[in-house]
């Protein structure tokens, strides 16, 4: 920097161009697609750049560390039984005597599953039936307005515990119970967003071209709504993956052997008191990827906003 | 404003019917006959009368129509299949209330802590004050309420002995529960009022305001603080009903004998019967509460008094 201010400032390190008739119409610099453009806010945001790095990181700890530490998640072993933390056992051992640290990362990939398997459900029927009621209006409308009006007067956990008490303990139904009434949020506002869009320009033109609705919508509207619906997205898997904590918890999810967060959390909560790394650790976990999620969330919608875009 | 409070009952009841309906077919749905796993072992002859007692004999729409009609003509929530002789109505004249103690507590203190401090991070955005409310709010929100309540037991409980650890009587087993309760509202009702602050802080009234020469704390008081209070309203809905249903887990943890720790009682005792009357409980609460939120958000905004014909 020093170097720089030091340097004496010649004529001769000048040169005149002119003009240049033929390069007038070039770009100077290659041109940013939205994406891209989003992609550079995002990594700027150094908060949200953290939390991308260690979602990344929980995640290959997930898949990768149950190799490295060569532990079984299911073997019992009677004899070391609730062991802190050591060597063999990183995290210590349960009340079974199975190794922690691999059910954790077996639990974890089930949680995150679940997380983003009912955020997929979600989003896909919202987007879908919010992008046919913004489009379609009148009187298709109004009946899935009043449709998303009626599911969100039902208490939601009350009917998920109903759901998942009345169709088991399986992966499936626990999807299923906690997505079934999830998507009014997400069809209200993607139907706020194509009532705004869909007078806009390019879709009328589309339309005067021909594209029925199934084009306009697949290939115009979901698109450019697909910002604001990915905010949602990163912010609704932490509350998927603490409602199967929840449920867990009153023992309504995952069942054993398999196992989840959730479950390990709520089995380390009864021994809390003796052994405080069997709740410690699974809820290290969840809250680090429940903080990283909602870091990406905020950094996506600060780099999706249009206003702040320089 | 009576035809929008009008309609918004009806709406209310027609909701309400929906869910009651929509409860009693999926538990019908449920596999295996409740009294079949209560009664295996008694004579055939017995678990008969034990089925016309509960009117398990009857075909569905029988019974549904017989459960409709004895909530609506005598409030009648069911009885319960695994403890004879005890009924919904039982517990919730009992249990009700004391899930109402606490969720009351812990909603006041949600609502005046939580809008205090997003007033305070919004007013001063960018600074110290507003990064450590900022950080304390996000941490809240990503801990499970479980987990804090774990961490409550275990430091103000167990090693330092301040107060009990778990249990109901006394006006000490109060204080773990309502902090538990109240953390994870507190983050949200700041988070949601900082950014609500936010929004209105460049609205031209603002500006007009200070442009008169208003002092900055009443600009603060009068302008922003009743504007930004409106979509606080609508978040405070489920959370009346929320109190009357109780925290499910914190109760369990707590052993407060309230409703919610019932209701999962039930839930875990595939008691169908008892499950269905409170859940028929928990959603006219529900649905009541959102009716006078709505209300409630007609008479806070003068913009959105439908009905009424603009002077």
């Amino acid at each position: 920097m020093s170097d720089n201010q030091n340097m004496p400032i010649t004529e001769d390190l000048f040169e005149r161009v002119g003009i240049q008739k033929n390069r007038a119409e070039d770009l100077s610099k290659p041109a940013l697609t939205y994406w891209a453009d989003v992609w550079r806010r995002f990594r700027e945001n150094k908060l949200a750049f953290l939390g991308l790095i260690i979602l990344v990181l929980v995640i290959v700890v997930l898949y990768l560390g149950p190799l490295i530490n060569g532990s079984d998640y299911q073997f019992i072993n009677e004899i070391d039984r609730n062991q802190g933390p050591s060597m063999k056992h990183w995290f210590g051992t349960d009340t079974m005597g199975r190794d922690l640290f691999t059910r954790i990362c077996h639990g974890g990939r089930v949680s995150i599953l679940i997380g983003v398997m009912c955020t997929g459900v979600m989003f896909v029927f919202g987007s879908i039936l919010g992008s046919i009621a913004g489009f379609k209006g009148g009187v298709v409308d109004d009946v899935i307005m009043r449709i998303c009006e009626i599911v969100n007067n039902i208490p939601y956990l009350v009917l998920v515990i109903i759901l998942s008490m009345v169709m088991g303990r399986s992966l499936f139904a626990l999807v299923f119970a906690m997505s079934f009434l999830s998507w009014t949020g997400t069809t209200r506002m993607v139907r706020g967003q194509i009532l705004q869009i869909k007078e806009l320009d390019y879709v009328q033109a589309s339309t005067a071209l021909g594209g029925g609705t199934a084009h306009i919508i697949f290939k115009h509207l979901i698109p450019n709504t697909l910002g604001i619906i990915m905010v949602t997205i990163t912010m609704s898997v932490p509350g998927f993956i603490f409602g199967e904590a929840f449920l867990s918890y009153i023992g309504l999810g995952i069942e054993a052997p398999a196992t989840s967060w959730g479950a390990l959390a709520a089995a380390g909560q009864e021994r809390m008191m003796f052994y405080p790394h069997e709740l410690f650790f699974p809820c290290l976990f969840m809250v680090l990827t429940i903080l990283s999620f909602h870091l990406i969330g905020d950094g996506l919608s600060d780099a999706l906003d249009p206003k702040l875009r320089k | 404003m009576l035809k929008f409070i009008l309609k918004r009952v009806g709406f209310g009841v027609f909701t309400l019917f929906v869910i009651i309906t929509l409860t009693f077919f999926i538990i019908s749905a449920a596999p295996g006959d409740p009294i079949a796993s209560k009664a295996e072992l008694m004579p055939e002859k017995a678990q008969e009368v034990i089925r016309a007692k509960y009117g398990l004999d009857e075909p569905i729409l029988t019974r549904y129509f017989l459960y409709l009609k004895n909530l609506i003509t005598t409030g009648d929530f069911g009885e319960s299949i695994t403890y004879t002789g005890r009924t919904a109505n039982q517990y919730i004249a009992k249990n009700a209330p004391i899930s109402a103690k606490i969720g009351i507590m812990a909603l006041l203190f949600q609502v005046v802590i939580g809008i205090a401090l997003g007033m305070v991070a919004a007013l001063k955005r960018g600074k110290v004050t507003d990064h450590v409310i900022r950080v304390c709010v996000v941490l809240a929100i990503c801990i499970p309420s479980f987990v804090f309540a774990a961490l409550l037991q275990y430091y103000i409980g167990f090693k330092w002995r301040l107060v009990p650890v778990q249990g109901w009587g006394k006006p000490s087993h109060y204080v773990l529960p309502v902090i538990a309760f109240a953390v994870g509202g507190i983050a949200s009702y700041a988070k949601y009022m900082r950014s609500s602050v936010l929004s209105v802080v460049s609205e031209d009234y603002i500006v007009t305001a200070k442009a008169k020469g208003c002092m900055p704390g009443r600009v603060a008081r009068k302008h922003m603080f009743r504007n930004s209070l409106l979509p606080i309203v609508t978040m405070t809905g489920p959370a009346i009903a929320g109190i009357f249903g109780g925290s499910f887990i914190l109760e369990k943890m707590f052993s407060i004998p309230g409703l919610g720790r019932y209701y999962i009682k039930a839930v875990s005792d595939s008691d169908y019967t008892m499950v269905l009357g409170l859940t028929a409980f928990y959603a006219m609460l529900y649905v009541v509460s959102l009716i006078v939120v709505d209300i409630t958000y007609g008479l806070v905004d003068p913009r959105i008094r439908i009905g009424k014909s603009a002077k």
